[in-house]
């Protein structure tokens, strides 16, 4: 490879940096950006949230309501495939079983391209944020970084106590080793590249669904 | 097809001239800026404390300049803790050839990439293509201008410049669709196609919003969900970024996405923020199996020694460019350079040269608008005048110039060549003039007279003040 050494990189830096003028601590005073604090309704806030930015939330009191409502879903995208990761998730189970004895053809996770042929990603989140109505997705193990991004249509389980109020409690969450991929999916995909006229769905999926099990 | 800009001109007044001048760039940039802007403003209150989150967010990137070499070196170690490849470019050239060969020694056929200025500053398309690589851009508006061979003119919505018919004509003539310029319908012909590119890449490019020291984690955002199909999908992951893109830590990020999307389109959060920490872990399914950064000097180092070290906090936003009145008046592609605007008038001299860009520093009212709308708070304006001294010192800016500001300089500093200065002036401007106006003067004057009229010198004030005086003297002489 032409690469330049990294000593000679960095020796430039050094040199440039002789004069690095008074220390600038690191600030810690990150609060101040703070926009959604802990005693907030979480749920509400991020509901309304989703539904702003042109995702749809539905609230489910428990997890068999929430089953019903992810086969309700999947019935009304009239989807015919569906692909549910093996990963954790609420009611993995039930849903697997529901979709099965409505005839949803359930593509094989291990497959590769299951998810550019499922009609509908059904998966699970790691944490959610009310402020930013975003839900981080995490890669790694059977995780499939495809299954709410190659379908049409996505919907997403989130358990109530996964809400965080602000992105920057996401932030502080996170550790120092982190998963070789994680994702905010904080809206569908979406364009505005031609005359700024929004369009969905332009690569990822154009329909996101937000099953939230209080 | 013909160039939907005709801006043709060697040098910057002309080319600007020639878009203030033609009326679809100048309606077209207005109104897109403009929305933009305005959205931005519509977005930064919900900040309960916007102006101290710029100055956090500022303050955060001046301490990690200044230990930049710390902190790079810090990333560089995590990125190979995990498994992956870095490399260091002195330049363009070189980090082309970096990527030209990682693609070739994988035997990548096709290559999709994510949305990335620094790729443009570099020409990485060119150079991947000239050694016969196969390169795909992903994003819309990108995809769009690779196909019909134009650049971007704006560095967050590069095709703000291109009417949807023209895009129509393109997808017909390129992708053989049936005409359309409905937007849903070739936005659906070009995910058509890009889909498949995913689907068989090779390789995946993408640029860093963000690159976190302590994690070794490049951060991405995209709207389209581009960027996690290219750094998702393809077996070799190339992440090429400016060096001056680190944070310390994750919990430093959040800032920024929040001031990022705000200030570029007036989001709360892009709709995808990808955190790539390496290739694919053992017993992984999904991602690459390779992973490459490189990371780019390109005058950047150069950038930090100086004054202009504050420039280098640029998270490319591009809300200094829809504040900016200029840019809304003659639109990307006049500054003929890779980034426009406010900011661009400001790295693009200091990353190149001051001589090719010596004109971008005068682009510039110096209405502060820039410095009001930028989320890192740059003081642009203070940038750029400092600058134009630059272009003086260097003698970049044109003989006539520097001989009339060192006659102007004479003139000022003594008593009496300002009196015969002025008293000559007066002389001059009283010569063809009407109704105590001038319309037309010689040189550089002419630059004024071209667009307005311009008033005859009175009687100086100290001359009017000494008569004054003399007056009332008379009169108290009067009146005793």
């Amino acid at each position: 490879m032409p690469s330049e050494s990294q000593t000679s990189f960095f020796s430039r830096i050094t040199d440039a940096l002789a004069e690095r003028g008074e220390p600038v601590e690191l600030p810690d005073d990150l609060e101040i950006a703070r926009v959604i604090d802990a005693t907030e309704d979480l749920v509400e806030v991020f509901a309304t949230r989703v539904e702003q930015v042109g995702m749809h939330a539905h609230r489910a009191a428990g997890e068999s309501a929430a089953v019903a409502k992810v086969l309700e879903l999947v019935e009304a995208l009239a989807a015919r495939s569906a692909i549910v990761p093996d990963e954790p998730m609420p009611a993995r189970d039930a849903i697997i079983a529901g979709l099965r004895s409505r005839g949803v053809g359930l593509l094989s996770p291990d497959e590769p391209d299951a998810a550019f042929e499922a009609d509908v990603g059904i998966t699970g989140v790691r944490m959610a944020v009310a402020e930013t109505a975003s839900m981080s997705v995490v890669g790694g193990g059977k995780h499939r970084r495809l299954a709410s991004l190659a379908v049409p249509a996505h919907v997403a389980l989130v358990r109530a106590d996964q809400i965080v109020p602000d992105l920057i409690d996401w932030g502080r969450a996170a550790t120092a080793d982190p998963p070789a991929n994680e994702v905010l999916i904080s809206a569908m995909s979406k364009t505005a590249d031609i005359e700024g006229i929004l369009v969905p769905g332009v690569h990822g999926p154009g329909t996101v669904h937000v099953v939230i099990i209080e | 097809m013909s160039h939907p800009l005709p801006i043709v001109a060697e040098d910057f007044k002309h080319r600007a001239a020639a878009a203030a001048t033609n009326l679809r760039i100048a309606e077209i940039f207005d109104r897109s800026a403009r929305g933009k802007d305005d959205l931005r403003r519509l977005a930064m209150p919900e900040l309960p404390h916007p102006l101290d989150t710029r100055e956090l967010a500022a303050r955060i990137k001046n301490h990690t300049l200044q230990n930049l070499d710390r902190y790079l070196d810090q990333f560089a170690s995590r990125v190979r803790d995990h498994g992956g490849h870095v490399h260091f470019a002195a330049d363009g050239t070189q980090a082309n050839q970096i990527i030209t060969e990682i693609a070739q020694a994988a035997s990548a056929g096709l290559i999709v990439k994510s949305k990335s200025m620094v790729s443009e500053e570099i020409e990485l398309n060119h150079a991947l293509q000239a050694a016969g690589l196969n390169v795909l851009e992903t994003d819309l508006g990108e995809y769009i201008l690779q196909l019909a061979g134009e650049k971007p003119s704006h560095i967050v919505t590069p095709m703000a410049h291109k009417p949807k018919e023209e895009v129509g004509q393109l997808f017909a003539a390129k992708l053989g669709i049936p005409y359309t310029d409905d937007p849903t319908a070739l936005t659906k012909a070009a995910r058509k196609v890009l889909r498949e590119s995913f689907r068989a890449a090779d390789m995946g490019i993408i640029g860093a919003n963000f690159a976190v020291a302590e994690t070794g984690t490049v951060v991405i955002v995209t709207n389209e969900g581009n960027g996690r199909f290219c750094s998702s999908r393809p077996r070799l992951l190339v992440c090429l970024m400016g060096m001056e893109k680190l944070v310390p830590q994750l919990k430093h990020v959040p800032i920024y996405l929040k001031l990022l999307a705000k200030s570029a389109t007036g989001q709360r959060i892009t709709c995808y923020t990808s955190m790539i920490t390496g290739p694919k872990r053992a017993g992984d399914f999904d991602g690459p199996e390779e992973f490459h950064v490189v990371i780019l000097d390109n005058g950047r180092s150069h950038v930090l020694a100086g004054e202009y070290r504050d420039a280098l906090r640029c998270i490319r936003c591009g809300a200094c460019l829809n504040a900016c009145p200029i840019y809304r008046k003659i639109g990307g592609h006049a500054y003929d350079a890779t980034y426009p605007g406010p900011i661009g008038s400001v790295i693009s001299p200091l990353f190149t040269s001051l001589a090719t860009y010596a004109d971008l520093p005068s682009a510039c009212s110096l209405c502060g608008a820039c410095l009001e709308a930028c989320p890192v708070r740059i003081d642009l304006p203070t940038q750029l005048i400092h600058l134009r001294s630059d272009v003086n010192k260097d003698g970049h800016s044109p003989l006539s110039w520097r001989l009339g500001f060192k006659g102007w300089k004479l003139g000022m500093s003594s008593g009496l060549l300002y009196r015969l200065g002025a008293t000559f002036g007066r002389w001059f401007m009283k010569i063809g003039a009407r109704d105590g106006w001038k319309h037309k003067l010689p040189a550089t004057g002419g630059i004024w007279t071209r667009y307005r009229d311009v008033p005859v010198m009175p009687k100086p004030f100290h001359k009017r003040w000494a008569d004054l005086q003399k007056e009332l003297d008379e009169e108290g002489k009067d009146e005793r």
